[in-house]
């Protein structure tokens, strides 16, 4: 199924704000949330046992009801919008796992010309 | 004087033996109630393993609950310091969020299904051990014991 109507600018304006470096995503237990007032916006990814397709998953959640979802939907590999919203799957999990921070670190060891990395223990 | 002794002597030993049945209660109800965490992670291991989304949720949420009502009792304390309590209750709370979720969508990771059998699987065989150290501060475990 696509992304649902009123879900799809949403899901292009985070995308775009989440590349700018203006979201925060917090990762919980292979989930990537979005902490907001008064609910959390949540994104999860998997491969269906059943049907063997890969899918990109959404939720509204309210952080105080330890029952449920507001809202659920889910976009299947091959769908209509699975671009869009894998690739926004991509960015949060790029985002609360810290990769730019981390690969420019790297990339400024690597300019310094100095040997990097841990010797082995014996 | 010698019968104001005897009466004292008789009273330390009455409040000794109270307090030793209090002991050995608090125990018997530990025990009773690591069973029941016992047997919602059994049924939890079966329900995810059929692949039933939505009841799995239903019983993961039952398990957090058992586990966190049971978690801050001063016999669990005894048994197991709160920072393990603590970290059963984060696992048991991840386990519901993620089946909540997949329930939602009525559907599941192939990976992430066997990682939360893993994980509960690893819960039920923990407090099956505290069940039998319970069991055997409570002075009643046997060999048909779970």
């Amino acid at each position: 199924m696509p992304i649902p109507n009123d879900y799809r600018d949403i899901c292009e304006m985070l995308l775009e704000a989440t590349k700018k470096g203006l979201v925060n995503w917090i990762e919980e237990a292979g989930t990537f949330e979005v902490r907001l007032p008064e609910y959390n916006f949540e994104i999860w990814s998997g491969t269906d046992e059943l049907g063997q397709r890969s899918f990109v998953a959404v939720g509204l959640k309210d952080p105080s009801e330890r029952r449920g979802l507001l809202d659920s939907w889910y976009v299947e590999e091959g769908d209509k919008d699975y671009d869009l919203i894998f690739a926004l799957f991509g960015e949060a999990r790029r985002k609360a796992r810290r990769l730019p921070e981390k690969l420019d670190s790297l990339r400024n060891l690597l300019k310094s010309g100095s040997t990097i990395g841990e010797i082995e223990k014996s | 004087m010698v019968q104001l002794w005897r009466t004292k002597k008789a009273a330390v030993a009455a409040a000794s033996s109270a307090a030793d049945t209090v002991r050995r209660l608090s125990s018997v109800v530990a025990v009773s109630s690591i069973e029941q965490i016992c047997s919602r992670s059994r049924d939890l291991i079966h329900l995810i393993r059929a692949k039933n989304l939505t009841s799995s949720a239903t019983a993961a949420f039952e398990l957090r609950e058992a586990l966190a009502k049971f978690c801050k009792s001063q016999v669990a304390l005894q048994l197991l310091n709160g920072d393990v309590w603590a970290k059963f209750l984060k696992t048991i709370a991840q386990v519901h969020e993620s089946l909540e979720c997949a329930a939602s969508i009525k559907k599941i990771d192939a990976g992430n299904r066997e990682r939360l059998l893993q994980e509960v699987s690893n819960l039920h065989s923990e407090m099956s051990m505290l069940s039998t150290i319970a069991g055997e501060k409570a002075g009643e475990t046997n060999a048909y014991s779970k």
